[in-house]
């Protein structure tokens, strides 16, 4: 199941691949959303890593732990929402699709629609409007991370919530227009 | 409504829940949208019903970020993840199996054996079963077919090395068991230790016995001069070799704890790509992709799991499975029983990430409830035993015809002209040395205890 996701990843990246230019303004945002994931990964993925190995160095050198050290939970959690959505763009997220092949490509495309307005779109609006709420309230009140020299400020990752699900339903939204476009015979199926 | 309605409602709740998820799982929606959608939703039902209030809505954000910070070692499968990758990626596994299959190319059966030991190298890139199988299969099936090994025999073995990683440290899975059966990590690791080398003997045993005589000994030129053989083997064997000493030494060692260990392994296989000569803007370009995406998948589906428990235990989901099995009144050795086969059954299906995030955790109280002291040995070492023998019956359970799912990778990622009856025929003598193994551990707790009672002594 998670190989078809591969298969279905490489594809993806087949269709917007390099030197394709993005075509109408679904690729421009799904470019944007795989931007942000790529870009978070390829911060964040390093930061974590020194992070670890300078707490182990630290850790076997008796040294005291660094501002740096304690971050690693923060930028684990931005790297975790920042590639959610990029990962839905090249529909990286794993499906059982044993009976999926059987439906056919309308029916797959209604499978997909209905389960967007049904799910990804109450989810995703709880999550911005109450996840808004929470940023608002750690903004005001200046909360800072339970660590020395209190820099990290909190609210910055209290926000990666509702960006991180707010770049999900975007892409699954494009992902649906697309779906839309192929049931009124306006596009190929995505 | 009457109120009399409404609470037989909000107690059918967790029940329906599962009911909606069994069916829509097979929509073919992603696993994460079935799960945060049924969660969100039956959290509208429960307001509705005036059985929940409100405000509870602001608590779902919160499950979400809760969930990603529930684990110090989640950072670590990330580091463990992008491992794998590098070492598939950036063409070691290949260099591995070359090097591996020069030193057993006079063996009978010897390109198998070699098969089977890259198996266990890749472990970490084998917490994702299908990533593991199609990697292996792409590097060394059509040379074990061109070697004059039958499809079945090959596919076979392939689907054996490609599988038996994930129960071998430090393979992601068993973090997971780990967390969820609450064991420390360090045991788990050492706990499968025993019984995937004695599957691995026991599969080599069984090709070198049964495989005809000649196959795979084709000629695989080595390299001429003395410091070619040296540059393959220190490249492809010694290196990578060193690597998962490096991460599990680590461990034992006790310079890093199992969640740090994930970063050695990362920063070791990065070391290793640039040794390798390929270091690129493209590959690193490709590494992080690819990590961030298997990452992505893992951690949203841990997400919207979280999300989907929100409403299930509200309404006391947790203890309607307890109740449901108690009321069956079985034994400890049935309830056991019961509980694999449901796992096993599900791992058709489903891959281990769901079901040690989703179903694993219904049935902790359960199994934590069990009274298996006596036949472990302590009193925690049952929860050990029985994690491991979970991740010995999802491995079993992945190779098993028709369903099991680690069949239907190879058969998409082998030459053609290599049948789904082939692969069938192939698996069979794998799946019984899989369930002898599991019949013996369950009897021999031994087994699985030994190792981590030698290295952290008897669990208290």
């Amino acid at each position: 199941m998670l190989s078809s996701a591969t298969a279905r990843r490489n594809a993806g990246r087949r269709r917007a691949g390099p030197g394709r230019a993005p075509r109408g303004w679904l690729d421009r945002i799904e470019t944007w959303i795989k931007r942000i994931g790529l870009a978070a990964a390829l911060i964040l993925l390093p930061a974590m890593m020194i992070a670890r190995l300078t707490e182990i160095s630290t850790r076997s050198l008796n040294l005291p732990g660094s501002l740096f050290n304690a971050m690693e939970a923060e930028f684990f959690l931005l790297f975790a929402f920042l590639i959610v959505g990029s990962a839905a763009v090249t529909d990286a997220h794993v499906r059982v699709d044993i009976l999926r092949d059987r439906f056919g490509a309308r029916g797959r495309a209604w499978v997909e629609i209905l389960g967007t307005v049904f799910f990804v779109v109450p989810f995703t609006v709880v999550v911005i409007w109450y996840g808004a709420v929470l940023v608002e309230s750690a903004w005001s009140d200046n909360e800072r991370a339970a660590f020395a020299f209190g820099a990290p400020v909190r609210w910055i990752v209290v926000l990666a919530t509702p960006v991180g699900i707010a770049l999900l339903g975007l892409a699954i939204g494009c992902r649906v227009t697309r779906h839309i476009a192929f049931l009124r015979g306006r596009a190929p199926a995505p | 409504m009457s109120e009399e309605l409404i609470y037989q409602i909000a107690d059918a709740i967790p029940f329906v829940m599962l009911g909606c998820l069994a069916v829509l799982l097979f929509s073919g929606l992603p696993v994460s949208v079935v799960l945060f959608g049924l969660g969100t939703f039956f959290c509208l039902v429960g307001i509705l019903l005036g059985e929940m209030p409100v405000p509870a809505l602001r608590t779902i954000p919160l499950k979400l970020s809760d969930a990603v910070r529930g684990s110090l070692f989640y950072p670590a499968v990330a580091m463990l993840l992008f491992m794998g990758v590098a070492l598939e990626k950036s063409g070691i596994a290949h260099d591995m199996l070359r090097s591996v299959h020069l030193i057993t190319r006079r063996l009978r059966a010897g390109m198998i054996v070699a098969v089977l030991l890259i198996g266990v190298v890749l472990a970490p890139a084998a917490g994702i079963v299908g990533a593991s199988v199609v990697t292996i299969s792409l590097i060394a099936l059509p040379a074990m077919l061109r070697a004059g090994y039958s499809a079945p025999v090959a596919t076979g073995a392939v689907a054996a090395a490609g599988t038996v990683g994930i129960i071998l440290p430090p393979a992601v899975m068993l973090f997971f068991l780990a967390y969820q059966f609450q064991v420390p990590f360090g045991s788990m690791f050492m706990a499968t230790v025993v019984p995937g080398g004695l599957l691995i003997l026991l599969y080599a045993g069984w090709y070198m016995i049964t495989a005809p005589r000649g196959a795979g000994t084709v000629d695989q030129p080595g390299p001429g001069t003395l410091a070619g053989w040296a540059l393959l083997l220190i490249r492809g064997l010694v290196l990578p070799v060193a690597l998962i000493a490096l991460v599990l030494g680590s461990i034992i060692m006790g310079w890093a704890t199992p969640s740090q260990s994930g970063a050695v392994g990362a920063a070791g296989s990065l070391v290793l790509v640039v040794i390798s000569g390929r270091l690129s803007w493209r590959l690193i370009r490709e590494l992080v992709e690819t990590t961030a995406n298997l990452s992505a998948m893992v951690f949203l589906i841990i997400m919207a799991a979280a999300v989907f428990s929100y409403p299930f235990r509200y309404f006391d989901g947790d203890s309607a499975i307890a109740d449901a099995l108690a009321a069956l009144s079985i034994g400890p050795w049935e309830t056991l029983l019961l509980i694999t086969g449901i796992v096993f059954v599900l791992g058709f299906f489903i891959d281990w990430i769901e079901i040690t995030i989703i179903t694993l955790p219904l049935f902790f109280p359960v199994l934590a409830g069990l009274d298996f002291a006596d036949h472990a040995g302590s009193d925690k070492a049952p929860m050990l035993w029985i994690a491991a023998m979970m991740a010995l019956v999802l491995q079993t359970s992945f190779l098993t015809p028709p369903f099991g799912f680690a069949l239907f990778f190879l058969k998409g990622s082998a030459p053609p002209g290599v049948t789904l009856g082939d692969i069938y025929r192939g698996i069979v003598p794998i799946v019984a040395i899989q369930l002898a193994v599991i019949a013996l551990v369950m009897v021999m707790p031994g087994l699985i205890t030994w190792l981590p009672e030698q290295l952290y002594g008897v669990p208290r």
